[in-house]
């Protein structure tokens, strides 16, 4: 039954998302998408059944294209925000974890990370 | 003739920033739509000069485009044609753009008495123009353009060749809606190359992902999904910012 709602939501998220289906799957094909149109057109509908991994890589396009909708309508407050080097930190140091080394360091340059490395 | 399923040759190369592989005209192929561009052209002056030949006395023929482009002439027979055209588009008046847009034939008897266009006619009638034959291009309901025959002698154009006109305009039409549809999928082959980029991002970080434990390819996208969440990008941001972590990293250690 959840996999029964689950194309039922995406393609609400679709239409919310003000995407056709050539669109989104120009959008799930760049994330790795191998289904072709009619395989998402079909699946959107209920007709074809999609692997997990190909469901999961559709459903983070489709969050991808919301998110960029929803941003579309942000009102920015008047102060202006701390900027985007806090945020490049923060994906330095998730990319860090990512890759097996010590969660953020403040001095990420002087990090000998050599050593981490087999 | 000017079937629109003759087998189209590949487009010479696109000019701006021209991706390895021309999608264009694979997808093309594929859907069976497309003529390439320079047989459009070839099959638009074919039926031109075929307008030109079948109406007896014409002194010029041309195709009118009218796009978000603006207004321009296509496979004109003669100069003269082409003049009479652009005197059409710099005065804003005349047999073809009414043509064009009211979606009815236009035939002039006589620029001399004509009234309809009275700057257009005592200009054209300059050129040599006297009379005229304007048949709407329509695909669907939309209307492009027109196609026209100029002649140097009044009262030329009868019945007979507004019917001929009517049937190469018809042909005419298909040619320039197939050139549309070529100009759509170069849109669609510049978006296949951009997702095909985004693809190899997010395939090779997997791979890192891979490497590093990730059981499945399934988990490995889902660790990307995760990450881009956390940081408030796109999987595909996080994937490349992945891919220069690993390779700053693989050369420090050479370095190193």
């Amino acid at each position: 039954m959840a996999s029964d709602e689950r194309h039922r939501r995406m393609d609400a998220a679709r239409v919310c998302a003000e995407l056709t289906v050539q669109d989104l799957w120009l959008r799930y094909v760049s994330l790795g998408g191998t289904g072709d149109v009619f395989d998402l057109d079909g699946y959107l509908q209920g007709l074809v059944s999609l692997d997990v991994l190909q469901q999961d890589v559709l459903a983070q396009a489709l969050n991808e294209a919301l998110e960029e909708r929803y941003q579309s309508y942000v009102v920015p407050l008047s102060t202006p925000s701390a900027g985007d080097g806090w945020d490049d930190d923060r994906l330095r140091s998730l990319m860090d974890k990512l890759l097996g080394g010590r969660p953020p360091a403040h001095r990420p340059e002087r990090e000998p990370r050599a050593e981490e490395i087999p | 003739m000017t079937d629109p399923t003759t087998p189209a040759e590949p487009p010479p190369a696109v000019a701006s920033a021209a991706p390895p592989v021309d999608l264009a005209w694979a997808l093309g192929q594929m859907s069976g739509l497309l003529l390439s561009r320079e047989t459009v052209d070839t099959a638009l002056e074919l039926v031109t000069t075929l307008a030109a030949t079948t109406t007896a006395g014409t002194l010029g023929s041309a195709v009118t485009v009218v796009d978000e482009h603006g207004k321009r002439s296509r496979a004109a027979s003669t100069s003269a044609a082409e003049q009479a055209d652009t005197l059409q588009y710099d005065l804003d008046e005349g047999p073809c753009l009414t043509a064009w847009r009211t979606g009815e034939l236009v035939r002039i008897d006589d620029t001399t008495t004509d009234g309809r266009w009275p700057r257009w006619n005592e200009a054209a009638g300059l050129l040599g123009v006297r009379s005229v034959l304007s048949t709407p291009l329509l695909v669907g309901t939309e209307r492009i353009g027109a196609m026209k025959v100029y002649c140097e002698r009044p009262m030329n154009y009868g019945p007979h060749d507004e019917q001929v006109m009517r049937l190469l305009a018809a042909q005419a039409a298909i040619l320039l809606a197939n050139s549309q549809s070529l100009q759509e999928a170069r849109r669609l082959s510049r978006q296949l190359t951009t997702a095909l980029a985004g693809r190899d991002a997010v395939a090779q970080a997997t791979g890192v992902l891979l490497a590093q434990g990730a059981a499945t390819r399934q988990e490995a996208f889902a660790t990307l999904g995760a990450t881009a969440r956390q940081s408030g990008r796109t999987v595909e941001a996080v994937a490349r910012a992945l891919l220069a972590a690993v390779t700053a990293r693989n050369s420090d250690h050479a370095a190193g």
